[in-house]
């Protein structure tokens, strides 16, 4: 999630092991790749991503072999922020050990209600520490401030097309879904700060602009506007958007799309402005905060109801466990549903039931 | 526990039970189609009951539902145009091919209590594999539900398989437990770890009859912990038509009256029936 900026304005080229767990458990691969990091001795209840890309390295198989007969790249260091969740420390430790390259890790203060200038500070000069540990690399990287300057332009002009894009959403109808946007969301994760992430959403808003303009629904018939608290199902998008668009419930709004739509980027204060947007995230702070923007977007995006995904495997982003459901329902005086699943691990995930529950959903919001 | 009739006259409390029917009388049909067993329900467009039938879902839906519909039409010496309109619920309601129309057995369960008990407010049903907590707006609509996690904890199942491990059949349990003299506590969340607590119990020299006393405490108390119950409880399902001890337990851990409609386990095709005289009459007003 961050700061990539940082990698790239130093010459590395970045994959993402997050983004390679999700395509797995889109492919359907889950289930195979997590018995295999479970006989490593990872236990099946912690993050499947985790144990998914685990798997996939142990296997030396991958959705990537299939399509480009490639395997992930064999890294040179290892490069982990933890504000989103604890297990990414574990994850990239255990890679670390296997590919016998250097972990940094970047610990952000945790639950935050507000953001102050003193955490702004510390995660600035935990940036700060990365850069002299990077620099300390075969290859003799060096740091350069105009750099990144450059890069985190990009970034934001990238990130600035990414929140129009999701913007459109509130649109009635929407023209695009939470589905459309677990895919388009790509290049704001693993291109940011390069001129294609930049070309790639302009197209994609200017295209949403034009389909809003014309009154185009991705849901035709939308009867019901929805947000998506939590972690796609990444095995079960297929089906599950088209229940939703059976059911002519457009999901207009989730909070996972939007983490990357990182608030305040500035090229004049790089670093600064780094680690206030990748501490602002929604994931990344306290109960408080989270239901006042929920209560907000709710309003923003019209919604008649919302979803909270529970998954099993990731509790960081499962808010319904802490009974912010209930909270929810109360104070913004509408109708939650609670789906128990997972992110990447099928065996978990009940397909007939949650199909049950939203269809009584529907019922109940009509 | 209150066990109270519907407010309409029901002839016979028979598996297959029936009623005469004027020639001009209209019939709605409401299948419910579990996964453990289909039951079908005629109901005239007051809502009075006219026959009930049910059978082990072991084969096609479409088959049984079908089959169960004719035997009460047969009954009355009727056909099927005499039925108006029909809706299926259940976890087989899709493959009903009768069924003009499909409504989630949430949806119907909360329809259903409602119809017998227009007080109540939290419909609780225990069925074979699932079970589900229904919160009611005044109206009967449904405010919000909750469902089972994804285990047989709390449903018929879990009952299966108690009886399995002491080598009974299930319909043995609920004579058994009145016979109890105390409740053996079972803790166990997961159905197989339960069994296994029950062979520690029985090395220990529990009698059977306090350990089925504890299953089905066991039922209660994993539906108790999903929501905070309280007011005009009405159980519906099979498993409180069959086990009048599930029903006392839910009373002892929740210190109150619990109701039970006079055929707890027809409550969801009784929703469906009335489900498909309200879609039948709105159905005709748009077509006038």
């Amino acid at each position: 999630m961050g700061p990539v900026e940082i990698l790239v304005a130093m010459g590395f080229k970045v994959f993402f092991p997050e983004n390679h767990a999700a395509m797995i458990g889109a492919k359907k691969l889950g289930t195979k790749f997590i018995s295999l990091a479970t006989q490593k001795g990872y236990s099946p209840d912690i993050c499947s991503y985790l144990t998914s890309d685990l798997g996939s390295l142990l296997a030396q198989d991958s959705p990537l072999k299939e399509k480009y007969g490639l395997l992930p790249p064999r890294p040179d260091v290892l490069v982990f922020n933890n504000q989103q969740c604890m297990e990414v420390g574990f994850w990239f430790k255990e890679m670390g050990r296997q590919f016998n390259a250097p972990v940094f890790g970047i610990s952000t203060p945790l639950l935050i209600e507000e953001v102050d200038g003193a955490t702004v500070r510390f995660i600035e000069g935990k940036y700060e520490e990365l850069i002299k540990q990077l620099e300390t690399m075969p290859g003799g990287r060096r740091f350069d401030i105009d750099r990144l300057r450059e890069v985190v332009s990009r970034s934001a002009e990238a990130v600035g097309l990414w929140q129009e894009v999701l913007g459109l959403a509130k649109n009635v109808p929407s023209p695009l879904t939470f589905f459309d946007a677990t895919v388009h969301m790509a290049p704001i994760v693993v291109l940011r700060g390069t001129e294609e992430a930049v070309d790639y959403y302009r197209t994609l808003r200017d295209e949403l602009k034009l389909k809003a303009a014309n009154g185009d629904a991705a849901v035709p018939g939308e009867r019901k506007r929805v947000y998506w608290d939590g972690m796609p199902i990444w095995f079960a998008l297929r089906s599950l958007s088209e229940k939703f668009f059976d059911l002519k419930i457009a999901v207009v709004a989730s909070t996972y799309c939007n983490t990357w739509a990182f608030e305040g980027l500035d090229a004049r204060e790089p670093l600064k402005s780094l680690a206030r947007a990748q501490t602002f995230i929604f994931l990344n702070r306290g109960d408080d905060y989270k239901e006042k923007t929920l209560r907000w977007l709710f309003a923003e995006f019209k919604v008649d109801g919302f979803v909270c995904h529970t998954s099993k495997t990731c509790r960081r982003t499962s808010n319904a466990l802490f009974g912010m459901k209930e909270r929810l329902e109360k104070s913004a005086g509408i109708p939650g549903l609670l789906i128990e699943a997972d992110v990447n691990d099928e065996r978990l995930y009940s397909s007939e039931q949650t199909m049950i529950k939203l269809e009584a959903f529907a019922e109940m919001m009509e | 526990m209150v066990i109270s009739a519907n407010q309409r006259p029901i002839l016979s409390s028979a598996v297959v039970a029936c009623s005469a029917v004027s020639e001009m009388a209209e019939l709605f049909a409401g299948i419910d189609a579990g996964s453990s067993f289909t039951k079908v329900v005629l109901i005239d467009d007051a809502g009075r009951m006219h026959g009930m039938a049910v059978k082990r879902s072991s084969s096609g839906f479409d088959e049984i539902s079908s089959s169960l519909l004719n035997g009460l039409l047969r009954e009355k010496g009727l056909s099927r145009d005499a039925i108006a309109f029909s809706v299926a619920t259940g976890y087989g309601r899709a493959k009903v091919g009768l069924a003009d129309a499909t409504k989630t057995e949430i949806a119907c369960h909360a329809r259903g209590a409602h119809h017998c008990f227009p007080q109540t407010r939290i419909v609780v049903d225990i069925g074979g594999q699932d079970n589900k907590v229904i919160l009611l707006k005044e109206n009967g609509q449904v405010a919000d539900f909750k469902m089972n996690r994804k285990c047989a904890a709390g449903t018929g199942s879990f009952l299966e398989a108690i009886a399995r491990r002491l080598d009974m059949e299930v319909s043995e349990l609920d004579d058994l437990a009145e016979k109890a003299t105390k409740e053996v506590s079972i803790g166990s969340f997961c159905t197989v770890f339960a069994e296994t607590e029950i062979i520690e119990r029985i090395r220990a020299g529990e009698r059977r009859e306090d350990i089925v006393k504890g299953a089905f405490a066991s039922v209660a108390m994993r539906v108790i912990e999903m929501c905070n119950l309280s007011g005009f409880i009405t159980l519906t399902g099979g498993v409180p038509a069959y086990n009048k001890e599930v029903v006392r337990a839910f009373e002892r851990k929740l210190w109150t009256e619990v109701h039970v409609p006079e055929h707890p386990q027809y409550i969801g095709a009784l929703g469906a029936a009335l489900f498909a005289v309200e879609a039948s009459s709105k159905t005709r007003r748009q077509r006038m």
